[in-house]
């Protein structure tokens, strides 16, 4: 028995590091060499793209190819970059070493904030090698960004739902660079999502629910027969981008479009889930509609039916965001 | 099987509220699934289970919903208590903090949830008591000012849990059972027990079969 067990603690991980045993981010494929061949090909274009940055990344071509992927090993480089988190780490950890943002703000506490942050450290990515109770490596990393992100902007301070944003960086990134991207997601990119109130969040509920009922009326009837508040669904898609619940290699997908082309991916990811469920929703009780939305897998299939699905960005721009796009 | 599942008389909405970590989710995912998971992530956004219990030879589903302890995600619970009969308010025995926050959950119920709801206060984590730090008699002492009842449970070993959750629901189902009585006497009511309530605890006799079987 015990050597069961400790023959069972040799885990075998898939290509993120997640134990494969677990079923908690679904079935895995296997690589043909087909599929091995088109990863070679894309990695080519995107050295090429990497070197040509400056005149390509704003081009509608580079926005195609986030949205078929980008390659697993320049993920952590891309999503930097267009984040401009990069920037950020390059002017407050690296031009004075002596002088590193991060490490004085490790120096702090808030108070309040740590209390919860621990609770959340090993129920953020429990079946993944890297925060996995019996390694310490990426836990603390994960510990650490967060507490250094709470003493940064103390009104926000912690959120549960952003340790599974963080931990994906840190799968992609060193602590440092993990926290310069956390912060442009959740100050530049997610404003008012994780603060106190969820004045964000409401109005994406809003958002969601006009959309909903644009798009998909039998199907927002149907939920609001039900009683089944946009919240009840929606808080995790808002929050945690797809990460908290979606198998993996569709949450980095969903990912790698969000740091391209904004909320908008989640929108549309979101609508053609529903809309998927339309029988469901339409015709099944109560119980049977909430237990689909909760546990359907999202599939890779289904999110790349939503990739190109067309939607306005006045549909859920913020009076901000809109002037960015006019900017553009 | 299928009948059990799917046929009941009274369909209960509790709640699984209080602060973060203190075990709710397994709690829900021992009663409703016998399982206890050491790898559980938190929980964002909402949960939901159900388990039908007998009582007097009665059906009756019990609909349990738990979300996300920490303070800030109030500000979008209020759907959650909607039509909810019964609260489990659960502390953590180890963790005197949130134990120190059960008044503030109280408060809480009593601005969103429906002023009858039936409330169960539960010490879990009972199978670390060399952690200990509060006592029983004090939170009996507290439940008992608060007019509510006291179960201490291990999501971990199992223990107390079935007779906390069963125990909330017989309580409502008295209170449930009487109204029915009254409703036909036309008497007080408690609200969330009156027929136009009825998605939470259909009073109209034998509860229909869930209506479409067959979905999808």
């Amino acid at each position: 028995m015990v050597e069961e067990n400790q023959a069972a603690e040799a885990h075998t991980l898939d290509r993120y590091g997640f134990i494969v045993s677990s079923d908690e981010h679904g079935p895995l494929r296997q690589p043909t060499r087909q599929s091995i061949e088109k990863e070679h090909e894309r990695i080519q274009k995107w050295t090429w793209m990497l070197n040509h940055w400056q005149g390509f990344h704003h081009t509608r071509k580079f926005r195609q190819r986030v949205r078929k992927g980008i390659p697993e090993q320049f993920r952590g480089v891309v999503w930097q970059k267009l984040l401009a988190s990069r920037v950020l780490y390059e002017h407050h950890e690296l031009e004075n070493p002596f002088k590193s943002v991060y490490s004085a703000l490790l120096t702090q506490t808030n108070e309040e904030a740590a209390i919860t942050i621990e609770k959340d450290i090993t129920r953020t990515f429990p079946s993944h090698a890297m925060f996995r109770s019996d390694n310490t490596a990426g836990k603390d990393a994960l510990e650490h960004n967060l507490n250094a992100f709470a003493c940064y902007k103390p009104e926000v301070g912690y959120c549960q739902g952003m340790g599974f944003i963080d931990g994906v960086l840190l799968m992609y990134m060193s602590e440092k660079e993990a926290f310069w991207a956390l912060r442009q997601i959740v100050v530049d990119r997610m404003p008012g999502i994780f603060n106190t109130g969820f004045p964000m969040l409401q109005v994406r509920f809003k958002q969601w629910n006009k959309l909903l009922s644009k798009r998909e009326p039998a199907i927002f009837k149907a939920l609001a027969r039900h009683n089944i508040d946009a919240s009840f669904y929606t808080t995790q898609w808002f929050m945690t981008l797809f990460i908290y619940a979606a198998p993996f290699e569709v949450a980095v997908r969903i990912f790698d479009c969000f740091c391209c082309e904004g909320v908008k991916i989640v929108f549309r990811v979101g609508l053609t889930y529903i809309a998927a469920l339309k029988k469901t929703i339409l015709k099944a009780p109560f119980e049977q509609v909430m237990v689909a939305i909760q546990r359907t897998p999202l599939t890779l299939e289904l999110f790349e039916s939503a990739i190109d699905l067309k939607l306005k960005s006045a549909e859920f721009a913020l009076p901000d965001e809109g002037r960015k796009v006019m900017v553009r | 099987m299928a009948e059990s599942e799917e046929y009941y008389d009274y369909l209960f909405k509790l709640v699984l509220i209080g602060d973060s970590g203190v075990g709710k989710s397994n709690l829900l995912s021992r009663f409703t699934r016998n399982e206890f998971l050491y790898e559980s992530k938190s929980t964002i956004g909402v949960e939901f289970a159900t388990r039908n219990l007998k009582m007097e030879g009665k059906t009756v589903k019990a609909q349990i919903w738990d979300t996300a302890g920490q303070e800030r995600y109030r500000a979008i619970t209020s759907a959650y208590y909607r039509g909810a009969v019964g609260a489990l308010l659960v502390f953590d025995i180890t963790k005197r903090a949130t134990y120190d926050n059960v008044d503030r959950w109280l408060k809480e119920l009593r601005e969103h949830a429906d002023p009858d709801i039936a409330i169960m206060l539960v010490g879990n984590k009972t199978d670390q008591p060399h952690l200990r730090g509060v006592s029983t008699a004090e939170a009996q002492q507290k439940a008992r000012e608060a007019k509510l009842s006291y179960f201490e449970t291990s999501a971990l070993s199992g223990d107390n849990v079935e007779a906390s959750f069963t125990e909330l629901v017989k309580e409502i189902y008295s209170i449930a059972s009487r109204a029915q009585i009254d409703v036909a006497g036309s008497s007080w009511v408690p609200t969330q027990f009156r027929p136009d309530h009825a998605e939470s605890v259909p009073l109209g006799g034998p509860a229909k079969p869930a209506s479409n079987g067959g979905c999808c």
